[in-house]
């Protein structure tokens, strides 16, 4: 199905993704016949095809993306028409992944939750960077006692056990999905903070940096246009592996009563919802349980991939 | 160069074929784990399906949902064990706070009247009891030769150094309050007036004004050995002062709690050698336990494992009807919800019958009336029977043919928030679309209490479990129970429910008191306050080989339980 | 290192300060309240007010910081509202259970992990890579209470090898931990490989080789005794992943554990001893990465501390 809908070409993100796809492909292609001019891009895109279970990630990832997109406007019934005469229905040709406790399609509610799942993950993820890359890049590039304070209440963070910042996040400002959100984005952000602090600390004293300094660079052009750039693998490696450990973290939350809105196919909310049919209804937790799974991995597949095409230390 | 080409020649083919192997294994998992489901999906839903045709709740005479066809099992030890979901936090008898601990406390102490099965009143350490006609006076007939674990006596100074200290207020016992009403501006109101003890077996209560549900306090007065009663530092975790069938052999905060039984005991002695109550809070857990033999004996049991317990074969399921009610407050300070019509309409549009199977897999009776069904006071009223037509055509009356929103509040638990969608997707066929917020009991219980100028309750999905018509009637309907004071978070308010609950409550016998109980039942079921739901019955799974285990109004009673060795 | 010692242990003095406002802020800014929770079904608001007083949750704010601080300095944590019980008693039965969990978690994951990393990283592109990849990654992919639940259906009900749940003696510590520690097996292996394969790439391993080392040797000895710094490092930072992971799993488990404790505390705005666990949680991670630092020193003596 998915093969189709990517066909008939999706709009949006999706469409970017593909696009993209598409002209990795296509680059590809020439690059075989030429192989000795190879740009930047050329010789990553040939180095990271060349780790399948990364190209595997990805793909998933896309097709993911590409039903998040669509699916919501293709799927076979309207994912919270319940029918109370079939109840807990095993998968059958009418409903291929079964019906849940209020007897709703399961495909459908799953297919329509991936906006939701994949869009809370990714929100919390950017966020959670961005946070995370501002407060990082101060701290690297003021150094001094503005780097002591930040990384000071970073260290207050880390050490504050993250799911009880989500929990107290959740339960101040009230539950529900954007709420999720931000509960898991906050503990994102000492991370992330740390991790660009390193990378500037190690961009600072390259030549080039130096060079724009001498040239009487403002402090704000040499950050975002200089320092910036030279973070940009350390981000988006780990930005990818964020995203899995978010979608996971809002399972958690779930599990523990602080997740989703109920009423909103979210997968997180539907596996532990359906946790007590484990024995007697299983494809309820496993579909979710499974698809949980497989994105999860595909991110960290193609996050591991990414890292190492991209780390100079590994090639 | 060659050889460069070579290998990307071979890369691409690899991966193309990689791409493919992995949308094998992708189908294939898929595809095994579909076969797998199919079958044992099948076996799920029969009894749902047969279920719907014939409510599935088939009980049997006896209680028995399901009934253990291999019968020849045998228990490894004499040792009951009984998982349960919450914790026990406190086993003060006269201090808990919730239902375990209460339960564990009935193990180890006795009060003087207990409550049965049939929530009748029964004889424990009084054999007898007699109220006045002003309903003022109750005189309590002990049974003697009975002694605290320890040798001590029990008699009437008993009684009354307990009940002096249940009222002492640097005390703080929790159950003080069966027998002092705090007032909102702190002031106090003692229900007892004098206890006296004429004789030695003899107790004497004197009541300020009458109050009906004081038996209930009285049930719910344990006594406790005088020494400990009296003692501020006696560690009730550690060890037991009661007079019942067992005393405390362990309290291990977080897991269990074991009981044995009491060598002095005046009645019949336990057969078992302990019972140990094991906090397991996931339901799978639970049930798990059950069918590996490490419990004897669960509760509460879901009503969606029946399909397991039916394939396990060895193990019992029975229903019993319980005083839990449940209900949808409906804030009749809200706008839309100050008009009867629509309160009444949402009721029309509720199909209480639908909820007990998709909630309770039939295991649950509707509403008849505010009152469950056990309780004496009870009188069944006219339904609101499912009428979509009537429903949408009340609501225009009220000038809402549109319909409207609301928010719905309740417990973040799975089967809470279970039930809230079944009230929104209930509501939506009439217009009126719910915005269901599951949140922490803490906080609920919070931003219910707020008074009425500060709330922002709509609407709150919640249930109520008391032993007496006063317990409910007053707490969650009577116009001096609005938050912050009580329960009424329906913030509704009728002069006639209120006279005729005050003239109930000044009744000396209990037929007259539910004379005027009716009257309060038939109020408050045509001003709609509520969204009436249904009464799930108390289901509980234990081995074939346990015998003689029930439930009563205090919990699960294993006092005369046997294991078949 | 000494004086290094001495400096960390001194900086955590104010950063366990600054813990104990943001939690003591934490818990008391949430809503609900603890004299309601105490209180039970069918207190009225004069019975709440009063069991408010008696737990002088009446006092101001600041107040009741500053009574709370002094206990600590005094090693006096205070008590449960629950059942009057000191929070000592209550932490100490379930110190050892969350500890057991802990060490076991992380030692099988540690193992497995550092062999999985280490195996790939030799055996890099090749099969024995994705394989060994795969799996570990599957361990940080799948959410931890579905695991566990699985293997209880698996293990206890349909083999009937170990108990559902409980501790009661070493059988019940096996699912737990293995529900655990998944996550970390995965990212202690994913760093072990990743370590391990740039430090093969090193100069100093040519040499080795070319002096004629056996090669088991030079990976060993070599590799990956450079490697093991950055395995230690983020294996201390995945303290606090096992702490969330033990909120869960103990749930799941029915473990009378601290990570148990603490939910039902929080539910139950059970104040004190909500502090002192996540005081407890976080000196732990604190001790475990000050540890791991010094661990460095005897790992790799080159290592200065200033």
């Amino acid at each position: 199905m998915a093969e189709k809908t990517k066909l008939k070409g999706a709009p949006g993100e999706g469409d970017a993704t593909a696009a993209t796809a598409g002209a990795g492909a296509s680059e590809f292609a020439r690059g075989e016949e030429l192989p000795r001019a190879q740009s930047p891009a050329r010789q990553f895109l040939k180095k990271f095809l060349r780790r399948k279970t990364a190209v595997a990630g990805f793909v998933f990832i896309v097709l993911m993306l590409v039903i998040a997109v669509i699916g919501p406007s293709v799927v076979p019934y309207d994912p919270n028409q319940y029918d109370y005469s079939a109840l807990l229905s095993g998968p059958t040709a009418a409903h291929i992944w079964g019906t849940d406790e209020f007897g709703r399609d399961v495909f459908s509610r799953l297919v329509a939750g991936t906006q939701l799942s994949l869009g809370t993950a990714l929100t919390a993820s950017v966020i959670g960077t961005a946070a995370g890359v501002v407060f990082g890049l101060i701290a690297g590039f003021c150094g001094g006692l503005v780097d002591a304070f930040i990384m000071r209440v970073c260290d207050v963070m880390f050490a504050f056990p993250g799911i009880l910042l989500a929990i107290a996040v959740v339960a101040i400002i009230g539950p529900g999905l954007t709420n999720v959100m931000i509960g898991v984005a906050v503990f994102t952000v000492p991370s992330f903070a740390r991790i660009i602090r390193g990378a500037v600390l190690e961009v600072r004293s390259e030549l080039y940096v130096e060079a724009a300094r001498s040239v009487g660079c403002s402090s704000r052009r040499i950050m975002f246009v200089h320092i910036l750039p030279g973070t940009m693998q350390a981000l988006i490696v780990n930005f990818t592996m964020n995203v899995g450990g978010a979608i996971l973290s809002a399972s958690s939350l779930s599990f523990l009563g602080f997740g989703a809105s109920v009423t909103q196919p979210e997968w997180g909310a539907m596996l532990s919802q359906s946790r007590n049919y484990l024995a007697t209804a299983p494809h309820l937790v496993l579909f979710p349980g499974l698809l949980i799974f497989l994105t999860v991995l595909a991110f960290n597949l193609f996050g591991d991939g990414l890292r190492d095409t991209l780390d100079p230390k590994l090639n | 160069m060659l050889q460069n080409h070579e290998v990307s020649a071979s890369e691409k083919g690899m991966s193309r074929r990689s791409f493919l192997g992995y949308g094998a294994i992708g189908a294939g998992l898929l595809g095994a784990s579909l076969a797998g489901c199919g079958k044992k999906g099948s076996d799920a839903t029969t009894p749902v399906e047969s279920g719907s045709d014939t409510a599935a709740a088939e009980v049997d005479a006896d209680g028995f949902v399901v009934k253990a066809t291999k019968t020849d099992g045998k228990s490894a030890d004499n040792d009951l064990v009984i998982a349960i979901e919450g914790t026990i936090q406190n086993l003060h008898p006269m201090n808990w706070s919730d239902g375990n601990s209460g339960n564990v406390c009935y193990y180890m102490y006795e009060t003087m009247v207990a409550h049965d099965e049939d929530y009748n009143f029964v004889p424990m350490l009084a054999e007898s009891w007699d109220v006045s006609d002003d309903a003022l006076t109750y005189t309590f007939h002990l049974r003697s030769g009975v002694t605290f674990s320890d040798g001590t006596p029990f008699d009437s100074s008993v009684v009354v150094t307990n009940y002096n200290e249940a009222v002492k207020k640097e005390n703080g016992w929790r159950r003080r309050r069966t027998f002092v009403q705090t007032l909102d501006d702190g002031s106090e109101n003692y229900r007892v007036s004098k206890v006296e003890a004429p004789d030695a077996n003899t107790v004497v209560f004197t009541l300020a004004a009458p109050y009906s549900p004081f038996m209930n306090s009285i049930s719910q007065f344990y006594l406790i050995n005088p020494t400990a009663a009296v003692d501020p530092n006696y560690n009730y975790l550690a060890q037991s002062a009661g007079t019942g069938a067992f005393t405390l052999k362990e309290w291990v905060n977080g897991d269990h709690t074991t009981v044995v039984p009491n060598p002095t005991y005046w009645g019949e002695r336990p057969s078992v050698d302990s019972v140990t109550f094991r906090e397991v809070p996931e339901a799978g857990a639970r049930i798990a336990m059950l069918q590996t033999g490490e419990a004897d004996f669960v509760y509460p049991t879901p009503s969606d494992q029946i399909a397991t317990i039916k394939s396990a074969g060895d193990i019992n399921l029975k229903a019993q009807k319980s005083t839990t009610m449940r209900y949808v407050t409906l804030n009749t300070n809200v706008k839309e919800l100050s008009d009867v019509r629509v309160r009444q309409a949402m009721n029309y549009a509720f199909d209480q019958k639908a909820y007990a199977e998709v909630l309770y897999s039939g295991f649950a009776d509707p509403a008849t009336s505010v009152l469950p069904e056990k309780l004496h006071s009870y009188e069944a009223q006219t339904p609101y029977d499912v009428d979509l037509d009537k429903a949408k055509s009340l609501l225009k009356e009220a000038g809402y043919p549109d319909g409207f929103k609301l928010t719905l509040w309740g417990d973040n638990s799975t089967q809470e928030t279970k039930g809230m969608t079944f009230v929104m997707q209930q509501m939506a066929q009439i217009g009126i679309t719910v915005d269901v917020q599951p949140m922490e009991p803490a906080t609920v219980a919070d931003k219910t209490a707020l008074p009425a100028d500060e709330t922002e309750l709509q609407m709150w999905y919640v249930n109520w479990s008391q032993n007496d018509a006063d317990g409910f009637l007053r707490s969650l309907l009577s116009s001096g129970m609005v938050p912050p004071t009580g329960y009424n978070t329906a913030f509704w308010k009728d002069d006639e429910f209120d006279a005729n609950l005050e003239k109930g409550n000044a009744a000396p016998t209990q037929d007259e008191q539910d004379k005027y109980y009716r009257e309060c039942q038939k109020i408050a079921w045509e001003n709609c306050p509520w969204l009436f739901l249904a009464t799930d019955d108390s289901l509980f799974s234990y081995k074939e080989y346990l015998k003689g285990v029930r439930m009563i109004p205090m919990g699960i009673d294993a006092t005369h339980a046997t294991l078949e060795r | 290192m000494g004086r290094y010692f001495l400096k960390r242990m001194l900086s955590m003095i104010p950063l366990f300060f600054v813990i104990s406002i943001v939690v003591f802020l934490f818990i008391h800014l949430i809503p609900g309240d603890a004299a309601r929770m105490i209180a039970g079904k069918n207190a009225t608001g004069g019975d709440i007010e009063l069991i408010r007083q008696q737990l002088g949750l009446d006092k101001p704010l600041l107040r009741q910081y500053l009574d709370y601080m002094g206990g600590l300095f005094t090693g006096n944590l205070g008590m449960s509202y629950k059942n009057s019980q000191t929070v000592w008693s209550l932490l100490v039965p379930r110190f050892p259970i969350t500890i057991y969990l802990t060490i076991c978690s992380i030692t099988w994951s540690a193992l497995i992990g550092i062999f999985l990393g280490v195996v790939s990283a030799i055996n890099r592109g090749k099969a024995l890579d994705l394989v060994g990849m795969v799996v570990a990654i599957s361990g940080l992919s799948i959410p931890s209470f579905w695991l566990g639940l699985e293997l209880m259906q698996l293990f206890s009900v349909a083999l009937g090898w170990l108990p559902t749940g409980g501790v009661d003696d070493w059988r019940g510590y096996i699912m737990p931990s293995l529900a655990m520690g998944a996550g970390i097996m995965a990212i202690l292996a994913r760093v072990t490989r990743s370590s391990m394969i740039e430090n093969l790439g090193k100069d100093y391993i040519r040499t080795a080789r070319a002096k004629g080392l056996p090669e088991s040797k030079v990976i060993m000895r070599h590799a990956f005794k450079n490697s093991s710094i950055d395995v230690v490092t983020v294996a201390a930072l995945q303290i606090g992943a096992l702490i969330a992971g033990s909120v869960v799993i103990e749930t799941v488990f029915s473990i009378p554990g601290m990570g148990r404790l603490l939910v039902d505390s929080i539910n139950y705005r059970d104040y004190q001893v909500v502090q002192a666990l996540i005081m407890f949680f976080s000196l732990e991670y604190m001790v475990i990465n000050l540890l791991a630092d010094v661990l460095y020193g005897v790992i790799n003596p080159r290592v200065r501390f200033d």
